[in-house]
């Protein structure tokens, strides 16, 4: 076979099915290469996707169980802060459209004529600060803080000067914030309370029993700490440590209990 | 089974063809013919009286002859066919250049011996484009396939119907005014050639010695003349009335004809040729005593050749096989034309208008490359379609796939929040029974205390605090309640010391356990003291997730 007699015969036919074919993969590139990027485009989601739920994934039926566990806990923590955080009784609320610190003024200073002078004409003295602190608080926040604490003051000095305590001494409502608990954030924002109580000549229990027994009727005082000392030799007086811890539930928990 | 069709224009005469070929050799399916009337062509005549029968016959061939065709005789190299059809593309450039016009050519191998050289030669015909182009338009509505000389249809009539002798023979075919011929031996043909003869003056000149018209003349002669005067012979007094005039016309013919074989020696160099046969047909050789008269001039045996006598006619109507039989010999170029046509495998020498070259080329290659075109079209089309859907297709799974994962995803991200949220309530409730607790443990102390402890057992302080759980078994960061009590006794140590050791392990019991409780007594002094440490309740109640929600 003569390759260049083939040539020749077939030049035009050779060189017009060459063109033809090239253009026409080039139109099929043209044509194609768009529809097929879409393709490939999916198929590679589609693998992402395979093989991102592949991956370790929480089921429908772990997080319906999640949920119940969640419910179970706040209904179970709703029932301990019934025991172990005291209530706020409504007079030591901030009123609705009432200036917190305005309110805060007008109620440490009735409270304080009242406490302190109903105390005395029972025979007790009763620290005249209540544990203040010596500014007074404007913000909002820091005035609940307070005024849960003297919720509780109130409620100790009540109970100890009812009981025959000499003097209530050293009261003090810190206006610290939350605390670390085992060296890990606490989820309760608490404020610590602190009273000394005295008693001379006098058994301190009545007041420890009436102390301790809050809870069960439902107005627990959130103590945290207890030391009763022992007696002086010298006047036979008894002093009483009492701690605090003052505050409600998280905004959170508070909300879904609420 | 091949069909085709030939259509012969003659001067007095069209004569249409219709030949089928097949395995028991070629078939005259129909065969008809339209005299040509006075002011009237060939062409025009066929058109109005054979369209129809062409029409369904297809595309015909329509022979050429006479002075509108030039067949040249050119000595080529042997090279390799391309080489050779471009020689003679360029060839018939030159002759179209100089001629200045526009001429429609075809060119064939003539298979003749070689003598002097090793040269091919070859045969080209050559006809004017605008002659090739009026008369397809006069013969509308027949269609023309193609133009070819009469004289390669005379050969390729002998050799579908020929004796095919082994001797140089010319065959000639004469009409009214033209003559055909093809020289040749056995089966090859050695030269062929179209020429006027002056028999085209037949007529005229017999009319104008008689007085007559030329139709008149035509007939006068038919009947009458009788070419056996040119030997010597004496006639009748019609014969002799009609022959004299025209005898001389005739007497060119054997010049011409010995012409013609010289002129095949030198342009298809054949030097050696020597005429042995010569073969007449086409209607004027019909002429009384012309073969006679040819045979005496020229020497060698001359005979009448009538084709349409050996071909099959069995399938031709009734009323074309009567006309085939009338015209006899004269139907010998219009059966060559037609078995050209039906059959690819003689020889050919088809002329092509440009028009119908490219028609012919569209139909033949041209119309392949359009339907490679559209079907590259509609495999694009479709390429491009199922591409289209496929990418759909795949684009709507990967959206379902990551709708799916996005509903998954958001499944798992609200059960993460919700164990962020079960963790923070567990640290809560800890926090919270650890506070509740305190007042508890106190409470419990005081109560047990105030039941339990013996009478000569005093208490003198005790306090309850958080302290870290890690020293009571506990897990470290917990914190639990614990009661520190310190107190002495009145009685003698002995008895103190058993005393409250039975108050220790009854405060165990209640505590429940010995780990619980930490007692230490101090006997040294003259008092007995005592103190212990308790953990009375147990701190936060934090049981495990149930289920444990792990992924």
């Amino acid at each position: 076979m003569n390759l260049d007699a083939l040539w020749q015969r077939n030049r035009k036919f050779v060189l017009g099915t060459l063109g033809g074919v090239i253009a026409f993969f080039v139109l099929l590139w043209i044509l194609t290469t768009g529809r097929v990027g879409r393709q490939e485009a999916a198929t590679r989601a589609i693998g992402k996707a395979a093989t991102d739920l592949r991956t370790a994934m929480y089921t429908d039926e772990q997080e319906r169980a999640a949920q119940q566990r969640l419910a179970t806990l706040r209904e179970r923590n709703a029932g301990h802060a019934a025991r172990a955080l005291p209530p706020l009784r409504p007079a030591f609320g901030i009123p609705a459209g009432k200036a917190p610190a305005q309110h805060y003024i007008e109620l440490t200073g009735a409270l304080r004529l009242d406490l302190v002078g109903w105390a005395l004409r029972n025979n007790c003295e009763v620290d005249p600060s209540l544990g203040l602190p010596p500014v007074s608080p404007t913000q909002r926040q820091q005035v609940e803080r307070v005024l849960r604490g003297l919720d509780v003051v109130e409620r100790v000095v009540r109970i100890a000067v009812t009981s025959g305590a000499r003097s209530v001494e050293k009261i003090a409502i810190a206006d610290r914030g939350r605390r670390a608990v085992g060296g890990r954030a606490a989820q309760l924002d608490l404020t610590p309370v602190q009273l000394e109580i005295v008693f001379v000549g006098k058994s301190p229990t009545p007041f420890l029993r009436a102390i301790l027994a809050e809870p069960e009727a439902g107005r627990p005082l959130g103590l945290a700490g207890l030391e009763v000392s022992p007696p002086s030799p010298r006047n036979q007086e008894r002093r009483i440590l009492l701690e605090f811890a003052v505050g409600g539930l998280p905004p959170a928990a508070e909300a879904v209990q609420g | 089974m091949a069909r085709g069709a030939g259509l012969d224009l003659g001067r007095t005469a069209a004569r249409l063809a219709v030949v089928e070929t097949g395995r028991g050799g070629p078939r005259l399916l129909r065969y008809c013919a339209a005299d040509v009337g006075a002011g009237e062509t060939a062409a025009e005549a066929a058109a109005a009286d054979l369209s129809g029968v062409a029409r369904k016959a297809g595309r015909v061939r329509v022979g050429q002859g006479g002075a509108d065709l030039m067949l040249r005789y050119l000595p080529v190299p042997q090279v390799e066919d391309w080489r050779l059809v471009r020689l003679m593309e360029f060839e018939a450039r030159e002759i179209a250049s100089r001629s200045g016009a526009e001429l429609a050519s075809s060119y064939n191998l003539l298979p003749v011996p070689k003598e002097l050289d090793e040269d091919d030669t070859m045969l080209l015909g050559l006809v004017r484009e605008d002659l090739l182009t009026g008369l397809a338009e006069r013969l509308a509505p027949i269609a023309v396939e193609s133009f070819s000389p009469n004289a390669i249809a005379l050969y390729n009539a002998w050799l579908v119907l020929g004796d095919h002798q082994p001797k140089t023979t010319l065959i000639a075919h004469f009409g009214a005014g033209t003559v055909d011929l093809a020289l040749v031996r056995g089966t090859d043909l050695y030269f062929a050639r179209s020429l006027t003869t002056p028999l085209e003056k037949r007529d005229a000149t017999l009319a104008a010695k008689l007085g007559t018209d030329a139709a008149r003349a035509r007939a006068l002669a038919h009947k009458h003349l009788d070419l056996k005067a040119a030997l010597g012979e004496r006639l009748n007094v019609d014969a002799e009335r009609v022959t004299r005039p025209v005898l001389m016309l005739y007497e060119a013919l054997p010049t011409l004809l010995s012409g013609a074989v010289t002129l095949c020696k030198a342009q298809a160099r054949l030097r050696e040729l020597t005429l042995e046969r010569v073969l007449l047909t086409g209607g004027s050789s019909l002429a009384r005593g012309f073969p006679e008269m040819l045979g005496d001039r020229l020497r060698v045996p001359v005979e009448l050749w009538n084709p349409s006598s050996q071909v099959d006619s069995s399938a031709l109507p009734a009323e074309d096989a009567q006309r085939l039989e009338r015209d006899g010999p004269a139907a010998t170029v219009a059966l060559g034309l037609g078995l050209s046509a039906a059959d690819p495998d003689l020889y050919a020498l088809e002329i092509l208008t440009a028009g119908a070259r490219r028609k012919r080329n569209f139909a033949e290659r041209g119309i392949w490359s359009v339907v490679a075109g559209v079907a590259a079209a509609v495999f694009l089309g479709l390429a491009w379609w199922r591409h289209g859907a496929l990418a759909e297709e795949g684009e709507s799974a990967a959206r379902r796939a990551r709708a799916q994962f996005s509903a998954v995803s958001s499944a798992n991200a609200r059960t993460a929040e919700l164990l962020a949220k079960i963790a923070s309530e567990e640290q809560l409730g800890r926090e919270l029974a650890t506070r509740a607790a305190i007042g508890a443990s106190a409470r419990r102390f005081l109560e047990f205390f105030e039941g339990e402890l013996p009478e000569n057992l005093w208490l003198e302080s005790w306090a309850v605090s958080l302290e870290s759980g890690k020293d009571w078994g506990r897990l470290a960061g917990e914190e639990v309640p614990v009661v520190k009590a310190a107190g002495r006794a009145e009685d003698d140590a002995s008895v103190a010391s058993q005393q409250f050791s039975a108050f220790a392990g009854k405060m165990q019991a209640v505590a429940g356990g010995a780990e619980s409780i930490r007692p230490v007594t101090d006997a040294r002094s003259k008092e007995f003291e005592w103190s212990l440490k308790a953990v009375l309740l147990a701190s936060a109640d934090a049981a495990p997730l149930e289920g444990g929600a792990q992924p």
